[in-house]
């Protein structure tokens, strides 16, 4: 028992040399990489601009002027009129609430809904398999864009949760699949033989083990893909099945733009503000795939 | 300029000169008496004025036909062109029509009342199914061709129309009408000649005209159609020796290719209203008539806006000049009929002037409404939201009301006012079939109109507008109208917002005659290129 014991620390030890990097380690790591502290700050900026507008603006958003439409920026208003004639800067700071609710709620929640429903289905072949891949290969058949508006369009009321719940639904099974297949890879590993062998219990083992040493290419997918869930919010609303007026987003912005082509200031602003998001997404995503990849350690 | 891009240059103009020379049609049109005028629409599939009702047909029949009465458009009163009058009984039931003497066809036949009389009966004969059947439905006798479904017509002319010689014949309507003579314009209801008429479908490409233009050569579906001057029309002629109709199903296509030089004449599409007076400088024109009227609709089976006061309010809390502006080309709206309407008052409305300290008392005296009011829009098109949030800034901030939002296709906006689940307000708009302002009552405001939008009954206005069909001298009529006008417009079922005009692009030379009665018309056109 001893000697055994002794075997699965050695293999572990072993393993984690080989594999991955402590999570202080990681952090420090990816502190180190400047890109990353610089798109962490930008990124920081635009939570606080959905937490608390107020810190950056004392304009009401819903104040408008009907006169003022789509005037050029004048003191006090730094990005002049929409065209409704409010404020333009104060709605855009607004509008970052959306997109980082969408953008953060969602990549979470298909991150746990994914590693959840990939941990079984990898772990436990057989029926459970069967069902969750079968089900995730059901939803992988339906254009997503279309399944989209489909299901948004039958919903009266669209608030911010019924546009995550949707994306939710539809953007799962990519996750679980990449999730499913790095558990094949781990589930026979000695240290989870071992762990089986003594008689852990299946769920401490996915909890412990399996999803420790399963979880990084699935982290890497979600964040790279947070910024698409941003750019996916804002294309929603201007196809007119996200968010509805009054709620003030970036996508419904971008949408009333388009058809004030020669008034570029209501184009320019939002899609300024979304792609510095999407970007810093992408690349705090990049920062971390490259900190976990074994094969760029040492 | 340096030396290399130089010759790049003149090798492009090389390489365009015999494209540019190539193109058949358009070096044609650039002749000083020809125009191609673009139609956006599919293309017609017959050439038949009584079978078609959709607007590139009748912009084609007004080529080819004349009317028998039209509007001047100098004065914007009738005057006659085929007629040489048009005159009701003492109760506006009974017209008799006479038409001007030596009148013919383009194959030579004289323009008989037997014409007018054969061509109508032919139109409203149901089994025939041609598009203009619904217009006669006032006249009498018209059931007796038109049965409910499973029964047969029992005869096929209407006992309505007689003729009283060769140049005169009447028309006796079911009820008074006193404008009937105003729908006499249409173009739909233009003669056809007698060989046309006992083989409809063998002339529907080689049609038979009697207006200012006759078909140059058989024509083909799916073609343009070419057309040139007619010497024996005696009305007012027009400038152009040719004209050439080219149909464009897509706007955006067809003022693309004004912008290439293709075709002389070209509507502006709803998406290039906000940059046509930069993409075209010089070449634009604006109508200066806007037949139609934009409303905001509430639904009168709704407890909740049941207060008169409440919508008066609404209405003053709505700056119309700053709405127009974000329209485009729009007016705002003062009354109920649209600007060179006659009897069109532009201050008949004494609710629409912007007034936000007296809505907010208005309000606060209707009690106000006890829930958020819901906009409903239309996302067809990207201009429904960008209205709708204009119209609900507006209340929200003078009235100090909540307002939410509800973006549905037009047709389920319009499917759940029909079923009367509609709880909340919306935009409608109407645009006239014939210039008077019973056009702008009726529809919307009589208790069975076809386009009463907010399901509005008031026995009082259905007994002015029967007072006004009755009443054959046109200035009465119009004064009972007005009185009418004035009565919805206290009760206020639809809040009229605006009156939308269109905008055309016509090349450099070419001048379409363009009237505050009737709008554009480029057949018209003054040519000095």
């Amino acid at each position: 028992m001893a000697e055994l014991g002794v075997a699965v620390a050695a293999d572990a030890l072993d393993l984690a040399e080989l594999r991955t990097l402590s999570n202080r380690e990681l952090l420090w790591k990816l502190l180190r990489k400047p890109q990353f502290v610089v798109c962490s700050l930008a990124l920081l900026g635009f939570f606080a601009m959905a937490a608390v507008p107020t810190l950056f603006t004392s304009v009401d958003p819903r104040s408008c002027d009907l006169a003022q439409s789509r005037g050029a920026s004048t003191a006090g208003h730094p990005f002049g009129f929409d065209v409704q004639g409010c404020d333009y800067f104060a709605n855009v700071i607004y509008g970052a609430r959306p997109s980082v609710l969408v953008s953060v709620v969602g990549s979470a929640g298909a991150f746990l809904l994914a590693a959840v429903l990939g941990l079984l289905a990898g772990y436990f072949p057989g029926i459970v398999d069967s069902l969750i891949s079968r089900t995730a290969d059901v939803l992988f058949s339906l254009p997503p864009l279309v399944a989209v508006i489909v299901l948004l369009n039958s919903v009266q009321d669209r608030s911010i949760w019924v546009i995550v719940g949707v994306l939710l639904m539809i953007g799962w099974p990519a996750g679980m699949r990449l999730m499913r297949s790095s558990v094949f890879s781990v589930r026979n590993r000695e240290f989870v033989q071992a762990a089986r062998s003594v008689g852990v219990p299946p769920l401490r083992i996915l909890r412990k083990h399996v999803f420790p040493n399963a979880m990084a290419p699935l982290l890497a997918q979600t964040t790279l893909g947070v910024g698409g869930l941003v750019g996916l919010e804002a294309a929603l609303t201007f196809l007119g099945v996200g968010l509805q007026p009054p709620s003030i987003s970036w996508g419904s912005q971008f949408g009333v733009a388009a058809s004030y082509r020669d008034t570029p200031h209501l184009f320019i602003w939002p899609s300024l503000f979304i792609s510095t998001m999407t970007i810093s997404f992408m690349i705090i995503g990049d920062s971390i795939r490259d900190a976990l990849d074994p094969k760029l350690l040492r | 300029m340096s030396g290399s891009s130089r010759v790049v240059a003149v090798a492009l103009a090389l390489i365009l000169l015999p494209v540019g020379c190539s193109q058949g049609g358009a070096g044609e049109s650039k002749t000083k008496n020809a125009l191609t005028i673009a139609i956006t629409a599919e293309p017609i599939k017959w050439l038949n004025p009584a079978n078609d009702n959709s607007s590139p047909g009748i912009e084609v029949a007004r080529a080819m036909f004349a009317p028998l009465v039209d509007t001047d458009p100098d004065t914007g009163k009738l005057r006659n062109i085929i007629a040489e009058s048009v005159t009701p009984d003492a109760t506006s039931r009974t017209w008799t029509i006479k038409l001007k003497s030596g009148q013919k066809f383009q194959n030579g036949q004289a323009i008989t009342a037997k014409d007018y009389v054969d061509t109508w009966n032919l139109t409203a004969y149901g089994p025939n199914a041609w598009q203009n059947n619904g217009f006669f439905s006032k006249v009498e006798g018209y059931d007796d061709l038109n049965p409910a479904a499973p029964a047969k017509p029992t005869a096929t002319a209407m006992s309505g129309l007689k003729v009283v010689d060769d140049r005169t014949f009447t028309v006796r309507l079911k009820n008074p009408f006193s404008q009937f003579g105003l729908t006499l314009q249409y173009l739909g209801l233009a003669p056809l000649a007698e060989v046309a008429r006992k083989d409809p479908k063998a002339y529907e490409r080689k049609q038979i005209g009697m207006g200012p233009y006759k078909l140059d050569g058989e024509w083909k579906v799916g073609e343009d159609i070419k057309l040139t001057k007619w010497a024996g029309y005696q009305g007012e002629k027009p400038q152009a020796d040719r004209v050439t109709f080219r149909f464009i199903a897509n706007g955006d296509t067809a003022y693309n290719e004004f912008l290439a030089g293709t075709v002389d004449f070209v509507q502006v599409p709803a998406t290039k209203k906000r940059s046509f007076k930069t993409d075209a400088p010089g070449r634009w024109l604006v109508s200066q008539n806007a037949g139609n009227i934009v409303y905001w609709a509430f639904p009168s089976y709704d407890a909740d806006f049941a207060n008169p006061k409440l919508r008066h309010a609404f209405s003053m809390a709505l700056d119309r000049p700053a709405l127009a502006n974000l329209v485009g080309i729009a007016t705002p709206a003062g009354g109920l009929a649209a600007p060179g309407i006659p009897g069109a008052r532009p201050d008949a409305c004494k609710y629409c002037a912007y007034d936000p300290a007296a809505a907010k008392k208005l309000y606060a005296e209707s009690g106000g409404l006890h829930k958020p009011l819901t906009i409903y829009y239309n996302t067809t098109n990207s201009t429904g939201q960008i209205f709708s949030e204009a119209l609900g800034n507006m209340v929200r901030q003078h009235l100090g009301i909540e307002v939410k939002y509800i973006g549905k296709q037009a047709s389920e906006i319009t499917d759940l006012a029909t079923a009367r689940k509609l709880h909340g307000v919306r935009i409608a708009g109407w645009g006239h079939d014939y210039p008077s302002i019973e056009d702008y009552l009726t529809p919307m405001f009589k208790s069975n109109g076809d386009a009463n939008f907010a399901s509005y009954a008031n026995p009082k206005v259905d007994a002015l507008l029967a007072q006004g069909d009755s009443e054959p001298d046109q200035a009465k009529a119009v004064a009972v109208y007005q009185q009418a006008e004035d009565l919805v417009l206290e009760d206020m079922p639809l809040i009229p917002l605006w009156h939308t005009q269109d905008a055309y692009l016509s090349a450099k030379g070419v001048h379409p005659r363009n009237s505050k009665f009737t709008g554009v018309w480029p057949l018209w056109s003054t040519i000095d290129r």
